[in-house]
């Protein structure tokens, strides 16, 4: 090891937190070495640089002031959802789940809008709707009615 | 090295240093605990946390800042912080060093902007014994530099430094307290002591001829 190599590495040395054959071989660098011995004491002399922190007590009264300026935690909607009883959120998580599922199996809207189709193909539309197990037989029937007062005109 | 006060007293078995008294007044289950309650918004475990570490935060400030208003509004303004950023708070052992390094932040803010007045160093008690004006004088600019030196260390460094040299924590506590590995934390002291070391030379020099 070179005397460059050595200093970088004194501060840890000192410290414990080199490997043992590492430690051994700045050891053995150190005896042979004056200068790197002097750069060690130097860093000796760091230590009684710093001064000790003296132990002190806080001011009571200082709990009441941050007390005061806490915020009420927002907290996000995951450690929300967390405090629910699982069935709770298992029934919500299943309701969610099938909303999905109707809305993904009605498909896409038409892309024609319903108005600008010919009378014949509405009828057949509202026809093969009706025999849906979801369909809504009520408004159905008022555009049926509608369709046909639409025929009767013309 | 000055005398410690009381609490202080142990040794650190790698260095033979004086270490602070005590483990921290908190078990590590219960500042757990107290931290997760606390990220959920509970204030009373914040409160706990308040009371374990306030001293360590006020007695950080008071070091650096050596004025008691200003330590007391670091400490206050450091857990105001602290309680709005805890949430972000990954590991909870590691309440202690992330406090400090908020504290430190502020107290680094603060210093800098009361460098151009100076009023920090005015009636400072410093421990030089019987010493006359001039010599007073030179104390009190190498404790300025020894101060202004750690304060103005890379994040990542500065705390542990404050932990182990100036508290005397040993490096195992320093390593719990921030959350990372011993041979983390001695890779940062070694890199803030050479720092500290290029830094404060004169002063070092000028104590090996002393």
């Amino acid at each position: 090891m070179d005397c460059s190599v050595v200093r970088d590495k004194l501060a840890e040395y000192q410290l414990g937190g080199l490997e043992q054959d590492e430690r051994a071989a700045v050891a053995a660098h150190l005896s042979g070495c004056a200068a790197c011995r002097a750069e060690l004491e130097a860093l000796s002399r760091l230590d009684a640089l710093l001064p000790a922190m003296e132990p002190l007590t806080a001011p009571a009264e200082l709990w009441a002031g941050i007390e005061a300026r806490l915020q009420p935690r927002r907290n996000p909607w995951w450690q929300w959802a967390a405090q629910w009883p699982r069935p709770a959120l298992a029934a919500a998580a299943m309701f969610m789940i099938a909303v999905g599922l109707w809305v993904g199996l009605r498909g896409p809207a038409p892309i024609v809008p319903t108005e600008t189709l010919a009378p014949a193909y509405q009828e057949q539309q509202i026809v093969a709707e009706w025999s849906s197990p979801l369909a809504d037989d009520a408004a159905l029937g008022v555009m049926f009615a509608s369709l046909q007062g639409v025929e009767t005109e013309q | 090295m000055t005398p410690r006060g009381p609490g202080f007293g142990e040794s650190d078995g790698a260095q033979g240093r004086p270490i602070h008294g005590g483990p921290l007044p908190m078990d590590e289950l219960a500042h757990a605990q107290a931290v997760k309650a606390a990220q959920s918004g509970d204030a009373e475990a914040y409160e706990r946390l308040y009371r374990a570490h306030k001293d360590a935060v006020y007695s950080l400030a008071m070091h650096f800042l050596r004025d008691a208003d200003a330590a007391a509004d670091v400490t206050q303004e450091a857990f105001v912080r602290g309680w709005e950023q805890l949430p972000r708070l990954r590991e909870a052992t590691a309440f202690g060093g992330w406090v400090r390094t908020m504290a430190m932040n502020l107290v680094r803010d603060f210093y800098r902007r009361s460098r151009d007045s100076d009023p920090l160093d005015e009636g400072a008690p410093l421990a030089s014994g019987d010493s006359g004006p001039d010599e007073r004088t030179v104390a009190r600019a190498q404790d300025r530099a020894v101060r202004e030196a750690v304060l103005g260390l890379p994040e990542h460094q500065r705390v542990p430094v404050v932990m182990h040299y100036l508290e005397g924590r040993p490096v195992a506590e320093v390593a719990d307290a921030l959350g990372v590995p011993r041979n983390t934390v001695i890779s940062r002291l070694s890199r803030g002591r050479e720092a500290l070391r290029r830094r404060l030379g004169p002063y070092i020099d000028q104590a090996g001829e002393a």
